[in-house]
Order: C-alpha cells, then sequence, then structure tokens
C-alpha cells in the first residue's frame, strides 16, 4: 500500500483541508450490510490516505492520516475526543472517578460555548435521526465562520493540535511574522511533542508496500500550510525535522495564501507579507520534493477569464475559494490513489521535477471541466479551460518542462457514437479530442484520464451555475435542478487540473524578488526578534539570493 | 516632562493614547484582575478550575502555568504578566501562581502611595532595594542540607500536593523521586528527558507507576514476530531498512518496466545486505540458545525486511522516537548504531524481559527487568484524556522539583513560613533606609504576605487571624508556616515542607521586575480599532 500522510498548517490550509477531506467522504462507496455480492468496485484506495483503528470500547475507526495544526480558539465547534469518547458527558461528571476531588473545591471556566453552524447542528440531528441527509442541501453555508462549521468528518483526537502561545485573530499577539511561527513549533513541541506523540502515530504503521511485492517505495507526505503570516515558518520548522528521518519521502507542499491573509492597507503589511512568503518560498521549496505556490482567485482573475461561466464564486469568501483550491489538489494527487493502476507520487513528483532543480512548481484547475452530456463536446476553443492558480499570469512564450494534467468524467462510452463508422476506436475519439485542448505541451507529459468525476458532497458551495445534475453543461434554460437562486444542484462535476513546472514561475519570482529587494530588515524588528526562531540580516539576504538563482533557473 | 500622547496623535490620528495616570490603573486593574483568576488555585487547599472550551471539551488543572496558558486573556497587561510568569516556569517548573500573585499584590500596595501623589519611580527604586534584600535574606533563610531520599520525597510532596488531589500525590511522589534518582549522576547535569513519560488510557490515576525500563507506545508490526521475549540481547539501530528510492532512478530515467525492475531490484540487495548482517549478528550470539534478540530501530522496516527479521525470529520496533535511542543504551548497555557495518556482541544491550502490550487500537512495548538501569520510565494511567493531562503536567513539575533540590543543595521552608519572616526582615530593613524609598520597601514588605494569607484563605481559615498567630510567633524565635488542616500554625522543616531555593529565589526576583516595569509605564497607545478602555474585563 502506499500511504500518504496530509499535514495542515494554518487556518486557511484548514479550511482547503476540510473541503478536500469532505470530498474523500463522499468518494466512499457505502453499502449496506446485506448486499455484499454486488460490490460496486471502489474506484480509489482510501487506505491510502485513511488508516484502521479502534477505540478503546473496541469500536472500529476509520479515520485520515492528517495531522491538522491551528491557533487556540481555530477549531471552532469540534470536539476532539468525539469519536474516541471513554466517559459520560460534562453533566454526570462529579459521579463519575473524579469523586477523589472535593467537589466544592471545583470552579468551573465555561468559554462562551461556540455556536454551531445550522449545518453542523443538521448533521447531529441526522445522527440522531431528527433530520435526513436529502435535506443538508437547504441548509445555509455562506455565512461559514471557519472551516469547522461545514466539517463532515470524524478526526482521531491526535490528528487535532493548537499551538502554543496563539489566539485566533488576537490583535495583541497576532501570529504573523515567519519567525513566530519557528518559534512557536520549538515552544510547541516542548510542551506537547507533537511530533513524536502525534505524527509518529501516522508514519509508524505505515509499510510503505506497493502492490507488486517486489518492491516498496516511501512514503508521501502532502503538506498544506498558509505562507503569509507565521504559518510559513511553522511548517518550515516542522518539515526540517521530518527530512532528517525521512530523508527520501516524497513532499507535495501546496504554499496557501489569500486576500484576507495578504494584508495590504499599510507599506509596512505589505513587506512584512512579502518577506514571509520569501522566506516560506525559499524554505519550503528546499525541503518539499515539490513546492506548490497556491493563491486563492480573486475578483480581478474572475473578471479577465472565462472561467466563470459556470461558477458563482464569491472571491471575497474563504469557504468559495477554499473549494475551487481542494478542487484542484484533490485531483492532482488523484492517480496516486487510484485502485486500479495507480501511479506512485514519487514517480510521479520525480518525473515532473526530472532536473531535480525545479522545485517550485504550479497548479491549475478548470472546475467545472466545461463539457456537454449531448453532442460532441466542443473542447476546441481558444481559451484553456485551466485557471492558473500558482502564478495568475500566464504568457504565450512560457515554457512548460512538464506536467501532469488529470481530467475526470470523460467516459469513453459517450464517445461511441462518434467512432462509429471511422477507424477510430471511442478511445482514439477522446485522445484526439483532448489533443485539441488548449493546454501547452511539454516534453513530460503525462495525461491521465478517469471516469470517475469530482463529487459534490453537501458541504461545498452551491455555487455551479448551469450544470446537468451530472455537472455538465447545461442545455435547457432551466434545468430541473436549478434552486430558487439560480444555481445548479449537482452530484459530481467533470474537472481537470494540472501539476505543472513550468517557466511561468518566473513571474512569481520575479514579482517577489522586487518587493523583498529594497526591505530593509533592520526596519522590521520582529523578525529578527530576541528569541529561538528569529531571522537575521543574514539568512534575509540569502533567501533574496535564493530567490535569484530560482528565478535564472525558469527564466530559459 | 513633554506630552508625548498628542505628538503621537499628530503622527497618527486614529491612535488612542492612554496617559500617566491613566495608563497605570489600566495596568494595576489588569494585574489585579489576573491575580483574581489564580488567587483560588494557590497552595494544596486551591480549587481545582474546571476548563470548557467554546467546543465542550474539559480540562482539569489546579497549575497556574497551564491555567494561564489554555485560558483566552484579551486584556492586554494581564496577558503580558501571564507571559512573563510563565516563562518562570519554563526555568524552574513551578511558581507560577505565586508570581501573578505578588505581582497583583505589589501594584495593589503601590496603588496607595501613587494615589497619594508619591512618584512611581521612588515606589520602584524602593522595590529594587527590597527585592535585592529579600535575596540576601533568602540565601541566610534557605537551609543547606544533605540531599537524600526522605528530603527528594518532602520537597516532590509539596510540590505535588499543590498540583493534584492527595491520594494522587502521594502515588506519584516516590515515583518522581526514583525515577530522577535513577538517571541522577554525582556532578553531572540532569538531563530529564531521560526519563520516559507513557500515558496509557485505562484504569485509575492511582495506579500510575514507575518502570524501571522503557515503555514505548509501538509495538511489533509482523504477525510472527514473539510478543514475549527473555533474555534478550537488544540492537539499537538507526539504520533504514526500507526500500527506498533514490534520486536517480526517478520516473523520467526508465524506459521499460523492466528496466524499472533492474533498479528495485538492485536497490533491494542492498537492504538485503543490511539484513544479512544483522542476522549474523544473532546467530553469533544466540546459536541454538533460547537467548532472544530485539531490534529497536529509529528509521523504518518494511514489510519484506520485518518477514525476513521474524524468519530469524527476531523482536523489531520501527520508527521509535528518537530519544529511545538514548534511553534504550541508558537501560540495557550496549551502543546505538548508525549503520550495520560495525555490528559486533560489544554494541549489544541485554533485558530480561521484552513484552507487547495491546490496549485498543494502542500497542505498547515494556523493556523490563535490566541491570543498573539509568533511566526509566513513569506509566500514567487513567481514565480519559483530561486526567492523564493533568497527572502529566504534575509530573513534569515534580521531576523539575526534584531535580532542582538536588542541584541547588539547599531548600527553603515552605507553607508561608518564608514571607512571614521575609516581612518582619524588610521592615527591620526599611529602618536602615532613609527618604521616600521607605514607601516602596513597605509596600514590597506588605506585599509578599499575600502569600500565607492566600493560602489560609484557602484553607477556609481567616487570613487575617492565621497571619497575626504567625508573625507572634516568628518574634519569638520560631520558624513557622500554615497549618492547612487545623488553621494554626506548624513548624515546616519538622513536617518537611520545603519549596525549592531557585524557585522562590526566581518568584521575588521576576515579581519585583514584571511590577516595576509596569509601574513604570507611563503612557499605552494602541493604533488598532478596539478601544483601551472598554479592555479592562477578562475574559
Amino acid at each position: 500500500m502506499h500511504e500518504i500522510v496530509t499535514l495542515q498548517f494554518g487556518h486557511y490550509a484548514n479550511f482547503v483541508g476540510t473541503h478536500f477531506w469532505n470530498t474523500q467522504e463522499a468518494h466512499f462507496n457505502y453499502q449496506q450490510p446485506g448486499d455484499e455480492e454486488e460490490t460496486k468496485p471502489e474506484l480509489v484506495n482510501h487506505d491510502c490516505l485513511y488508516r484502521i483503528g479502534m477505540t478503546n470500547k473496541g469500536v472500529e475507526t476509520y479515520t485520515p492520516r492528517a495531522l491538522i495544526y491551528d491557533l487556540k480558539g481555530g477549531f471552532g465547534s469540534i470536539k476532539k475526543y468525539k469519536l474516541y469518547d471513554s466517559e459520560p458527558a460534562q453533566g454526570q461528571y462529579n459521579q463519575t472517578q473524579d469523586l477523589s476531588w472535593d467537589p466544592s473545591h471545583m470552579e468551573t471556566y465555561q468559554e462562551p460555548a461556540y455556536q454551531r453552524s445550522a449545518y453542523q447542528q443538521h448533521l447531529e440531528d441526522e445522527e440522531m435521526g431528527l433530520a435526513t441527509e436529502a435535506d443538508e442541501d437547504d441548509v445555509e453555508l455562506n455565512a461559514t465562520n471557519t472551516w469547522s462549521d461545514f466539517n463532515r468528518v470524524y478526526f482521531h483526537p491526535k490528528s487535532m493540535v493548537t499551538i502554543s502561545g496563539y489566539q485566533m485573530n488576537s490583535e495583541f499577539m497576532p501570529f504573523d511574522v515567519f519567525s513566530y511561527g519557528r518559534a512557536a513549533f520549538t515552544d510547541t513541541e516542548k510542551e506537547k511533542d507533537t511530533y513524536d506523540e502525534n505524527l509518529r502515530l501516522f508514519t509508524e504503521e505505515c509499510d510503505q508496500l506497493q502492490a507488486s511485492p517486489a518492491w516498496s517505495i516511501s512514503i508521501g507526505f502532502q503538506v498544506l500550510a498558509d505562507v503569509l503570516n507565521g504559518w510559513g515558518g511553522y511548517a518550515t520548522s516542522y518539515l526540517e525535522q521530518l527530512r532528517e528521518d525521512f530523508p527520501k519521502a516524497t513532499i507535495v507542499t501546496y504554499g496557501l495564501s489569500d486576500d484576507q491573509m495578504r494584508k495590504t492597507s499599510t507599506m509596512k503589511e505589505r513587506q512584512i507579507g512579502a518577506v514571509n512568503e520569501t522566506l516560506a518560498m525559499t524554505n519550503l521549496s528546499t525541503l518539499s520534493s515539490l513546492y506548490v505556490p497556491v493563491r486563492a482567485p480573486s475578483a480581478r482573475q474572475r473578471a479577465a477569464d472565462g472561467w466563470s461561466k459556470n461558477i458563482r464564486i464569491d472571491t471575497s469568501n474563504r469557504y468559495h475559494t477554499s473549494a475551487f483550491i481542494s478542487a484542484g489538489i484533490d485531483s492532482a494527487l488523484l492517480p496516486c490513489r487510484l485502485r486500479r493502476s495507480p501511479v506512485f507520487m514519487a514517480d510521479m513528483i520525480g518525473s515532473l521535477n526530472w532536473r531535480s532543480i525545479t522545485t517550485v512548481g504550479t497548479l491549475s484547475v478548470g472546475l467545472p471541466f466545461p463539457f456537454g452530456s449531448s453532442k460532441l463536446p466542443e473542447l476546441v476553443g481558444q481559451r484553456s479551460p485551466l485557471l492558473d492558480l500558482s502564478t495568475l499570469k500566464s504568457d504565450i512564450d512560457d515554457k512548460v518542462f512538464s506536467q501532469s494534467v488529470v481530467l475526470r468524467g470523460l467516459e469513453t462510452n459517450q464517445f461511441a457514437k462518434y467512432a462509429v463508422g471511422t477507424q477510430y476506436s471511442p478511445s482514439d475519439v477522446v485522445d484526439n479530442l483532448l489533443d485539441t485542448l488548449a493546454i501547452e505541451k511539454s516534453l513530460g507529459d503525462t495525461r491521465i484520464s478517469t471516469p470517475f468525476k469530482y463529487p459534490i458532497p453537501t458541504s461545498f458551495p452551491r455555487f455551479f451555475q448551469g450544470l446537468t445534475p451530472e455537472g455538465y453543461q447545461a442545455f435547457d434554460r432551466s434545468p430541473s435542478n436549478t434552486r430558487e437562486d439560480g444555481t445548479s444542484k449537482v452530484e459530481s462535476v467533470p474537472t481537470i487540473s494540472r501539476l505543472a513546472v513550468s517557466s511561468t514561475t518566473r513571474w512569481h519570482l520575479q514579482s517577489l524578488s522586487d518587493s523583498v529587494k529594497r526591505v530593509d530588515l533592520r526596519l522590521l524588528p520582529q523578525f529578527e526578534g530576541d528569541g529561538p526562531g528569529g531571522v537575521s540580516t543574514d539568512e534575509f539576504a540569502d533567501a533574496k539570493e535564493t530567490l535569484l538563482d530560482m528565478y535564472d533557473i525558469y527564466n530559459e | 516632562m513633554v506630552s508625548g500622547g498628542s505628538a503621537v496623535s499628530l503622527i497618527n490620528p486614529n491612535s488612542e493614547v492612554a496617559r500617566r495616570g491613566q495608563a497605570l490603573q489600566l495596568n494595576i486593574n489588569g494585574a489585579v484582575g489576573l491575580m483574581e483568576v489564580v488567587r483560588s488555585n494557590l497552595g494544596p487547599k486551591g480549587t481545582i478550575k474546571m476548563l470548557v472550551s467554546g467546543a465542550g471539551d474539559i480540562k482539569l488543572t489546579k497549575d497556574g502555568k497551564v491555567l494561564l496558558s489554555e485560558m483566552q486573556i484579551q486584556n492586554p497587561t494581564a496577558a503580558m504578566i501571564a507571559r512573563a510568569a510563565t516563562a518562570q516556569d519554563e526555568i524552574t517548573g513551578d511558581g507560577t501562581t505565586s508570581i501573578v500573585m505578588l505581582v497583583g499584590e505589589f501594584m495593589k500596595q503601590a496603588d496607595r502611595h501613587i494615589s497619594e501623589g508619591l512618584h512611581p519611580r521612588i515606589i520602584t527604586e524602593g522595590f529594587e532595594l527590597a527585592k535585592k534584600e529579600s535575596l540576601n535574606f533568602l540565601d541566610s533563610f534557605a537551609i543547606k542540607k544533605d540531599i537524600d531520599r526522605e528530603l527528594l520525597i518532602s520537597v516532590a510532596r509539596t510540590s505535588l500536593r499543590t498540583k493534584v488531589h492527595r491520594a494522587l500525590a502521594d502515588t506519584l511522589t516516590e515515583a518522581v523521586v526514583d525515577a530522577v534518582l535513577t538517571i541522577y549522576r554525582e556532578n553531572e547535569p540532569i538531563d530529564l528527558h531521560m526519563v520516559e513519560i507513557m500515558a496509557m488510557q485505562h484504569r485509575s490515576e492511582i495506579d500510575t507507576r514507575l518502570v524501571r525500563g522503557l515503555v514505548m507506545d509501538h509495538g511489533a508490526r509482523h504477525p510472527d514476530m514473539p510478543k514475549r521475549v527473555k533474555d534478550a540481547f537488544v540492537l539499537t539501530l538507526n539504520v533504514s531498512l526500507e526500500y527506498e528510492k533514490s534520486e536517480v532512478n526517478s520516473g523520467f530515467f526508465y524506459s521499460s518496466a523492466e528496466q524499472r525492475e533492474k533498479l528495485v531490484e538492485s536497490e533491494r540487495k542492498f537492504v538485503d545486505e543490511k539484513l544479512k548482517k544483522i542476522v549474523e549478528l544473532k546467530r553469533q550470539v544466540c546459536g541454538d540458545t533460547n537467548k532472544g534478540f530485539v531490534i529497536i530501530n529509529q528509521k523504518g522496516i518494511d514489510p519484506l525486511s520485518l518477514d525476513v527479521l521474524a524468519k530469524n525470529g527476531i523482536f523489531a520496533l520501527r520508527r521509535a522516537k528518537r530519544r529511545n535511542m538514548e534511553r534504550m543504551q541508558l537501560i540495557c548497555g550496549g551502543v546505538a548504531q548508525n549503520s550495520v557495518d560495525d555490528l559486533s556482541p560489544d554494541v549489544l544491550g541485554w533485558a530480561g524481559l521484552i513484552y507487547e502490550h495491546t490496549l485498543g487500537e494502542e500497542k505498547f512495548t515494556f523493556v523490563e527487568d535490566v541491570k543498573e538501569p539509568s533511566s526509566s520510565t513513569i506509566l500514567i494511567k487513567g481514565p480519559n484524556p483530561h486526567t492523564i493531562h493533568q497527572t502529566k503536567d504534575a509530573i513534569r513539575d515534580g521531576l523539575r522539583a526534584v531535580k532542582n533540590t538536588l542541584e541547588d543543595g539547599m531548600v527553603v521552608p515552605g507553607a508561608g513560613a518564608f514571607q512571614v519572616a521575609l516581612h518582619s526582615h524588610l521592615l527591620k530593613f526599611k529602618d536602615s533606609v532613609k527618604g521616600r524609598v521607605k514607601a516602596g520597601i513597605t509596600s514590597f514588605a506588605e506585599g509578599v504576605l499575600v502569600i500565607p494569607k492566600t493560602l489560609a484563605a484557602n484553607g477556609g481559615f481567616d487570613p487575617m487571624d492565621v497571619l497575626v498567630t504567625m508573625q507572634e510567633e516568628y518574634e519569638e524565635g520560631h520558624i513557622v508556616g500554615v497549618d492547612l488542616q487545623s488553621g494554626e500554625t506548624l513548624d515546616p522543616i519538622a513536617e518537611g515542607i520545603w519549596d525549592n531555593y531557585r524557585v522562590v529565589r526566581n518568584m521575588m526576583q521576576n515579581s519585583s521586575v514584571i511590577a516595576t516595569n509596569f509601574l513604570l509605564v507611563d503612557e499605552m497607545m494602541r493604533a488598532g480599532r478596539s478601544s483601551l478602555k472598554a479592555d479592562n474585563g477578562m475574559e
């Protein structure tokens, strides 16, 4: 088996991660215990991302191999021990073993109870049999405050770690500097030993064995990290330690940012953000097998590109933008999790970064992949169906060094009728069609097409429009799956996503380099700090130098 | 003084400035507010706090440090004091609550003089003198003693009883003392990391015990490996026993499946060579006897390698904690190996018994019955996560208390005895000082009494009554502390109530520095949106 451990650092990373895990749950092929004989084949090998466990009461569990780091207050209404609960609720508290405490000597400090979202309430009602799954779609979600509001998944208690010293949304002590993250890592480890106590739980059990008995492939890590604040530093320190123990493991890191993280109201804020990004970019790309910067789609892009035809995304809403990113991340590594002829993560990343010096990649997504159900799809177009989330800029001169394109939702038998009377087979028709996609070609092209569409759980933003329930473009004016607000109710959608190593990255490197060129770190004393984790002016100068070196690699 | 406040407003009209008296008042309110939060914690009779998070998760604690780091503190002064006080815990492992109490009380006492028109600078000068004198006095008051197990037990008990309930404190006392004594080597620094703390969610916290050996939180990953090995050679390794893709054979370079297979095969051979060396060593030392052979590896072991080891009767653990490499050497002897090139019988350790224990999804491996171990494990039991957490916090503090005692070579009579004596001493010292700084010294002296008063109040006694009795007896020449059972006085030396010298020293030093800093703040500004005035409360 080919295990992948997912690490999530930061609040936005957890938004993306929550959508990711909700989608995994939607991938599950639930079966009634009775009808085992008519087993539908599972397309995805869930054991890559999930582990089997057991509670002390002997109940089997199936939980993500994931570690979720957030600030104090970042977990919202999630109860850590819910799944592994072994004691009566708080109300019956004093009747249990704690009688050894004199009850008159007990004071209770109750934080204001976190207001559970309507969606969470609905899920709970379903468990109690008070509501049905079918009604989930009616619960309002756009006002979602935090990722736990739309989380559908139970995690292992060791999956959730609150880091020491920082609170969510604190004005007094914001977690907004790379150096704070490195120091917080040291403090958190001193206090909680999460590397030994939490991560080891997930790595020790990994066999790293592939289907064929002759060889096994090293464990893979998928890392989601906020990079414009302290989390970049936290992830850096974490991966430094990880690399020591897993020198050859494949680590794919997505460095996430969105407008809420990108504070730009003062020059100082802009500078701090740019320095954070520079340090995260240079450090994480060295520590990872592939580092992929990912920015939330912005309103500007929306206006410029044609991708918004079937999607009504609110680019100021984290709940929306993180869903978009998550769709790309899910599909990008899907080939590694397919049950039939999977691609090994190490191989995929190895062929993307075949020069082994191009560790910064790009992620592009098409959600939905515009595709009609009743006539031969018009794939030939002026525009690429892909939205580049990494560089926000594409240029006709860009050279793609290598890429891995994953197309979901093309079923060969849909094309059978076009093959009739020609010398082509249906799959040739598909291939020919794909060749006409307005996507750059490269030396190291890998193209994977699977009929397996991207599933849309009810927790996903309801931002699609003009689609059939199957996610294809609708040709009726108002198909029956249209909601009152005009959005389409869909079960799954075809998508396209692409991981690439491309010269486009140079634009990103250049603009980052320009924005830190004139920054004098001595005027930003919070970086140097006085404790552990400080960034010296030398270190910063080295990072700037590294950016320029990287630029040269991509500017060919 | 030029009004700095207006200058700031000039530069940034949105900033809000609190000046002079107002700033001081904000700081005093913050400090006193924080003191009120931790007040009921102090001492063995302090109350336990149950913290219920917004999501409903429970945490039980009586430890000031835990309390301050768990609570969401909104007031900036309180947050800074909390930070400074918890930093004390980093250094000495105890005293957080006391610092917060002292800071709050110092500020409160100073406020009385300041409101009468005295400049804060005069008070803080008095504080500085009083602090220096206190530290001198502490040196004469502390008692140099032969450090034996009995004394260590007294110190550990004193610390633990302020953290957890009595029955648990008494269970933990011997465990922490013996754990430290196991790793202690005269004239060498004590590394508490060499005591492993392992938790099993199971039974009651009273079942927590010291294991003279090592407990690890994982087991063998092969069904055919023995679950129980006696008389075993132990090989501690940091060697990868898994097939790892090397850089050169990344996907791009092989053109056919056969070519790939070949590459993989040669890589596999590399691992097989390592296994062969290990198996050879096992044959050499075990021969045909019943002796066991156990591998503890920090790196991974893949299923194929596990298979080879299992076939040869070897019990192997993979991905052991980094620190367990060191602990294994201290427990079983032998030398940890970073490669298999220098394997020889000399590098092996030995253990009488190694066995696996399963609990739900968790597996534990016990290494026991060893010769003169110099590392050990405290095995925590408890019915639920919050009891385990609380026990773990208490054990860490207990270990620190024992370590401090061994390193200090002296201890301070507890139960408030030091503070009562110090108060009396400072009042005499005040008379030797001229001028208005006397007020600062008085404030300081009155301030330290907050400790015995609070101890008594938390025990349910009238603090003034208790204090007066103590002071009278002290003037008669006795060293007296509060007896929390009767509300009378007791002799802490006879009762074995001891505080750590360095904890008390740091406490005096830090509380005085923190209070001084806040008293000297004469301007506070904030450029953000929320208001300073609305922020006095604490959540």
